[in-house]
């Protein structure tokens, strides 16, 4: 809960058991708090994490489909040599936004969603610590999202002729490339497309930022009583490790692309060649972020297997502690080999080994641990579960993504892949065959705790088949398409390469894939409205979240856990240790309030991010439209700071054992 | 509304207690800040590393020596007095947290006070700096004369006056209108001046300031000012520095002049004295000026300065002079068309039309030469490499400065209305690590950027 | 805050702590004006540079430590901003020595871009 809120209380009444029976409360700056509602002002007034969660989770998963559409029609066009079924601007603009969609709108959105959802549950805690900061980083990802995709509109509009006919360059939607290098995202050769780009992503890291200290000072502060740091669940851990990475890696991006900005917009010289500007400094900035980016992206995935191994082997995790701290040091070490991306740019010698050298040696605790969940699994009673398919799936097709990185890491023979479709094969295997995966079983394993009712298993099972042999088809051809010299990023291909055959496999394969991912999508769509209920703990479960009832209730504990051990809650219904309660002291619990202002924050930057390239565009009076955008983000801030946190009060109920775990053995396996 | 500082008693303190009941023991809003600023030191680490990188790359701060000349655009001297500003301020920010830490709400609201105005100061000696640089700095050697013969030289003193200037149409256009540096001491209605018999006489005194070289100090003559049509006004010099030449070749030399005056076209003052060169017929001209000359006082300079006076008041024009007049006219025409101002009613009305008027006509001299010797090229985000890492690095910390500015008003408006007391004190904790990690970036950015160039 | 139990003792302890900061800020401020002063002296450039990078170091602990507190405060704190510190002064000390190497020409970098200027526009 969030501090400093004592003063306001006096105005408070009792506890009531439902907030729709709380009177309109007005906060400190005379308006209504938006604390009574249901429906759709409840949620996007929501300061609740798990509404949150699922907030995020649905539009990651929007965006996966939309980022898996830009991704069937590059495969589409690759599928036979010299294909003209779309242009090569429109090509550049696919896998622009293949890439940048799958990255920032799917994936860390996703993982997003499990840290809001499982964070507080998994530590014990009501919320997290600054509760309406959480509900901005929500807004401030949809508002970025929105201009990320409107580009989108901008281009048909563009090219059906209603938008942007006198300007030099027709790019509406962004084509530089997920990495966007200057100066070809310079003025003299890109549009606005390159605007939408860098004022999208600018709106993003601010959502990923806010949402990454939150969680920092809510693992760090707002632990149970017992929680130790050395106790807490391993996804907790990735999310600390996660986040630290977020708030050091961030700001290289910010200022990149600030400095992009001023070139376009104010004729500044950061990249401009003519003036003196070194293009490699934006590669150096980018990767500086891009690299620990990457890390971000896929220990999320690491914690979410090292939760469900243990949960279907029934052993605890093997060398918690190792992993743990690989975890922190795959973390650190992540900072410090960003120019693995950039050995064929002539760095010298010795930074070239240098960096040779140090992405070797980030393999080490990735490798350990794979041994480590080896180890979980070894003398387990494994239980092929949908969640523990996807998860060993994960081991495996990680692990061959990382055997191509180490070959990456040896800059002579990357000297050969670079940039080509071996680079391609190498980062789907670890972005698929680890971090989708992971994701995935996720999914599988927490959809019961979040909704309250299974996913079809059986569905299930043909998703994990579909899904990674799709992908084993698309992208194992790529290793050899690189090898024999395919370049990446070219919209076509000649007939004489010897391509022909795996780029229509690898099509094949992609299709395959998109039905698997479909199927998926289908089965939480449909759970979420009518899928089988199932009880509070179907897996049997290990940790604390697995504890709450299901629905979890707003306020997660009806009273706050004091934790005895690690795995707590298995050990609870199988070990000696129980867990045991705090006195419940009679006030109710402390709620805290929902707020307008973050929706308004949200607005306020989707506003500015389209101004901005409509200035790029020469639209009159953008520049004013653009800073009244970022005038309504303050104005929001600080009418949230003015607001006061405020909060209510919510009666439990007293039913004896109603909000307590129960104490039934394992639970049978769903379905 | 929360009561206004509530009592400084146990109650309150156990709140505040209660608030580090966290696990580390630290609270939420401090943890925050603290990861906030680590985050924001990899930000400004990223910016000063870009300013580095191209400071190592180019020693000119550009590709080509030329473009910038860093030591002679910063001014170590401003710039060192805000760093002292700026940790001063600092200084009071610690008291001001350390105020509110022991509950002393006044004390707390004079030091941020303090803060504020210091950081206002800080900010107001960026803006400024920032201006200079952008302007560059120039020196010019000029030439400014008379028609009636005077002439003023540009030296090493006054060369000062356009110091701030790198353009040197923009710095030939300011010492115009700044006319030449001359100052009008004073202007008045010569006897007998009549409202109801234009045109009207003034007298005036026009000075050098004291800097100017070779020069006498003071000049004085008459304006004769047609209201009805003041561009059409003359300047009659009476004062005799250097001595008068020979009438003829002062009828001449007017014409001469005519050719020099590039600079005179769009400026309405300046066609007095190409009106005045383009006239041709002096003869006629002096004949009807001493009209009325007659009314006005020191008749002997009055005599020997008619032949000086080149004029072309419209209704004394002969005809054969319309051809070269009307061109005149035409040319003044175009940019200042005839304003038939409404008959004055007061002689201070006219007074202060025709001393506007007057200093249009930059007290009758005209700029002959304007040439730059020496310049610091103007600092601009576009022209140099410097320029842009330099801007972008000092604008945004200048920014994280004003939103501090912000921040501090805010609260200390708001312990005035009672919003912020000691129940608050690490609201205002977190307010002033974020204004001391300002200050810190500032100690970076001072030596990294300032300090080293002159090493 | 953390220390004192009752606002007697916080004023106590606030008030010793107010000669701490005068004095840091009379140190800070001699230790800016010795920098002034060295960047003019005729001494070797290494030697001023490295004078400068010791006292702004000393300059930027002594804020943190005793105007951020960070003296008085939990021992998390400190670590976790020096984590972001070393990370930043890293990141910053790696990217200049980059940028160091004597085999590529960054300056035949910026004459390929005004040739593409000016012969190709």
């Amino acid at each position: 809960m969030s501090s400093a809120t004592a003063e306001v209380h006096t105005t408070h009444h009792h506890a009531v058991a439902d907030k729709t029976q709380l009177a309109p409360e007005k906060s400190l700056l005379g308006l209504t708090r938006p604390d009574r509602h249901t429906g759709w002002i409840d949620w996007v007034t929501t300061v609740d994490h798990k509404k949150i969660g699922i907030m995020y989770g649905g539009f990651a998963l929007l965006f996966f489909i939309i980022g898996g559409i830009e991704a069937l029609m590059i495969r589409l066009q690759l599928s036979v040599p010299q294909n003209d079924l779309i242009t090569a601007q429109l090509y550049n603009q696919f896998f622009t936004m293949h890439g940048t969609t799958m990255i920032f709108l799917g994936v860390m959105p996703l993982s997003a969603a499990f840290f809001n959802f499982l964070v507080p549950l998994q530590i014990g805690a009501r919320d997290v610590a600054f509760p309406r900061l959480n509900t901005f980083s929500l807004w401030t990802f949809v508002a970025g999202a929105f201009v990320l995709n409107i580009s989108w509109l901008f281009q048909f509009a563009h090219t059906v002729g209603w938008f942007g006919q006198g300007l030099v360059h027709t790019d509406m939607a962004p084509s530089g490339g997920w990495f966007g290098y200057a100066p070809l995202t310079g003025d003299k050769y890109t549009g606005i497309g390159t605007d939408f780009w860098i004022v999208g992503l600018q709106i993003l890291g601010v959502a990923s930022l806010a949402a990454s200290f939150n969680f920092i000072v809510t693992i760090l502060n707002m632990r149970a009583p017992g929680m130790t740091m050395m106790r807490l669940p391993v996804f907790t851990w990735m999310t600390l490790v996660t986040s630290f990475l977020i708030i050091f890696a961030f700001p290289a991006i910010t200022i990149a692309l600030a400095e992009l900005m001023f070139d376009r917009y104010f004729g500044s010289n950061f990249f401009r060649t003519e003036n003196g500007g070194q293009p490699i400094l934006w590669q150096h900035l980018f990767w500086v972020f891009g690299h620990p980016e990457v890390y971000i992206l896929v220990l999320p995935a690491m914690g979410i297997v090292s939760e469900i191994l243990p949960t279907f082997s029934k052993k605890p995790l093997f060398g918690y502690p190792i992993i743990v701290f690989s975890g922190a040091v795959i973390g650190f070490l992540g900072f410090a080999v960003w120019s693995h991306h950039m050995f064929t740019t002539g760095l010298g010698k010795v930074a070239t080994a240098a960096f040779s050298l140090l992405t070797m040696a980030i393999a080490v605790p990735t490798g350990v641990k794979i041994f480590n969940w080896m180890g979980t699994l070894w003398g387990g009673r494994i239980k092929f579960t949908v969640p523990m398919v996807f998860s060993l799936g994960f081991i495996w097709m990680f692990m061959l993504g990382g055997f191509t990185g180490i070959m990456h890491s040896s800059a002579p023979a990357d000297a050969q892949q670079q940039d080509s479709y071996f680079v391609v094969a190498h980062f789907h295997y670890v972005l698929l065959g680890g971090v989708l995966l992971g994701l995935l079983a996720g999914l599988y394993f927490w959809v019961p705790k979040i909704f309250g009712r299974m996913l079809n298993q059986k569905l299930g099972y043909w998703t994990a088949f579909l899904v990674i042999a799709g992908f084993n088809i698309t992208f194992f051809p790529m290793h050899y398409l690189g090898l024999t010299g395919m370049p990446r990023r070219t919209h076509t291909y000649l007939g004489d390469m010897g391509w022909n055959l795996w780029n229509l496999v690898a099509t094949i394969g992609a299709f395959i894939l998109g039905i698997g991912v479909l199927l998926c999508f289908v089965n939480i769509v449909y759970t979420v409205f009518k899928g089988k209920k199932c009880d509070a703990d179907p897996w049997g479960g290990r940790t604390l979240e697995w504890s709450t009832p299901t629905p979890v209730p707003a306020y997660n504990f009806a009273a706050t856990p004091i934790v005895q051990a690690r795995d707590c809650f298995w050990v609870h219904k199988h070990g000696d240790k129980k867990i045991e309660y705090m006195p419940d002291d009679g006030h109710g619990i402390h709620m805290p309030s929902q707020s307008w202002f973050p929706l308004l924050c949200g607005f306020g930057f989707a506003f500015f991010g389209v101004s901005m390239a409509m200035m790029g565009a020469g639209v009159p009076y953008a520049g004013y439209c653009a800073i009244a955008g970022l005038s309504a983000v303050f104005l929001g801030v600080y009418l949230w700071a003015l607001e006061g946190p405020g909060g209510y009060h919510l009666e439990p109920p007293h039913e004896e054992g109603a909000d307590k775990p129960h104490d039934a053995p394992a639970s049978h396996a769903a379905h | 509304m929360p009561s206004a500082n509530p009592p400084l008693d146990d109650q309150l303190l156990e709140e505040i207690h209660a608030d580090q009941n966290t696990n580390t023991g630290i609270e939420n809003k401090k943890l925050i800040m603290w990861l906030f600023l680590a985050s924001d030191c990899m930000f400004f680490g990223t910016l000063i590393s870009t300013h580095l990188i191209y400071r190592k790359l180019y020693p000119f701060g550009h590709p080509e020596e030329g473009a910038v000349n860093i030591t002679g655009t910063f001014d170590i001297e401003l710039t060192s007095f805000s760093t002292f500003i700026l940790l001063m301020s600092s200084f009071l920010m610690a008291l001001a947290v350390s105020s509110m830490h022991k509950g002393a709400i006044q004390s707390f609201r004079n030091y941020t006070f303090g803060v504020i105005i210091f950081g206002l100061i800080f900010l107001a000696g960026q803006v400024y700096e920032f201006q200079h640089f952008y302007h560059g700095q120039g020196w010019y050697d000029w030439k400014v004369s008379s028609n009636a013969g005077q002439v003023i030289v540009g030296n090493e003193k006054n060369k000062l006056l356009f110091h701030d200037v790198a353009n040197t149409a923009a710095a030939k256009e300011g010492f115009g209108h700044e006319q030449f540096g001359l100052e009008l001491l004073s202007f008045t209605p010569a006897e007998g001046a009549d409202l109801a018999h234009p045109p009207i006489t003034f007298k005036y005194e026009v000075e050098l300031p004291d800097e100017v070289g070779n020069a006498p100090e003071t000049f004085y003559g008459e304006y004769i000012y047609n209201p009805t049509d003041p561009h059409a006004s003359q300047v009659v010099v009476l004062s005799e520095i250097p001595p008068p030449p020979v009438i003829e070749e002062a009828k001449e030399a007017p014409k001469e002049e005519a050719s020099d005056d590039t600079a005179k076209a769009d400026s309405g003052g300046k066609t007095d004295a190409s009106e005045k060169a383009e006239t041709t017929e002096e003869a006629e001209a002096p004949a009807e000026a001493s009209e009325t000359k007659d009314v006005t006082a020191a008749q002997e300079q009055t005599e020997a300065a008619e032949e000086h006076v080149a004029e072309s008041t419209e209704h004394t024009e002969a005809p054969n002079e319309h051809a070269t007049e009307k061109h005149t006219e035409d040319t003044h025409n175009e940019a200042h068309p005839h304003t038939h101002t409404p008959a004055p009613t007061s002689m201070a009305e006219v007074t202060k039309a025709a001393k506007e008027t007057f200093k249009h006509s930059n007290y009758g001299f005209e700029l002959n030469e304007f040439k730059q010797v020496q310049v610091v090229p103007g600092l601009d985000l576009k022209t140099s490499v410097f320029g842009s890492t330099f801007y972008v690095m000092t604008g945004t910390h200048g920014t994280h400065v004003a939103i501090g500015v912000l921040w501090l008003f805010s609260m200390l408006v708001y312990s005035y209305s009672g919003r912020l007391t000691p129940r608050h004190a690490v609201d205002v904790e977190i307010a002033g690590l974020y204004w001391h990690f300002v200050d810190i970036v500032w100690i970076v950015i001072f030596t990294v950027v300032y300090l080293v160039e002159y090493i | 805050m953390s220390h004192a139990t009752t606002w007697k003792e916080a004023a106590i302890l606030e008030n010793a702590r107010y000669h701490t900061f005068f004095n840091l800020a009379m140190f800070l401020a001699v230790l800016t004006g010795i920098e002034i002063v060295i960047i003019f002296l005729p001494w070797a450039s290494w030697l001023v540079m490295s004078m400068l990078v010791v006292l702004s170091v000393i300059k930027f602990f002594a804020v943190i430590l005793w105007f951020m507190h960070l003296i008085y405060d939990k021992i998390t704190l400190f670590w976790l901003f020096l984590t972001g510190m070393v990370l930043a002064t890293g990141t910053m000390i790696a990217l200049v020595a980059l940028f160091s190497v004597d085999n590529v020409d960054f300056g035949s970098i910026a004459a390929v871009g005004q040739y593409a200027v000016t012969a190709l526009a």
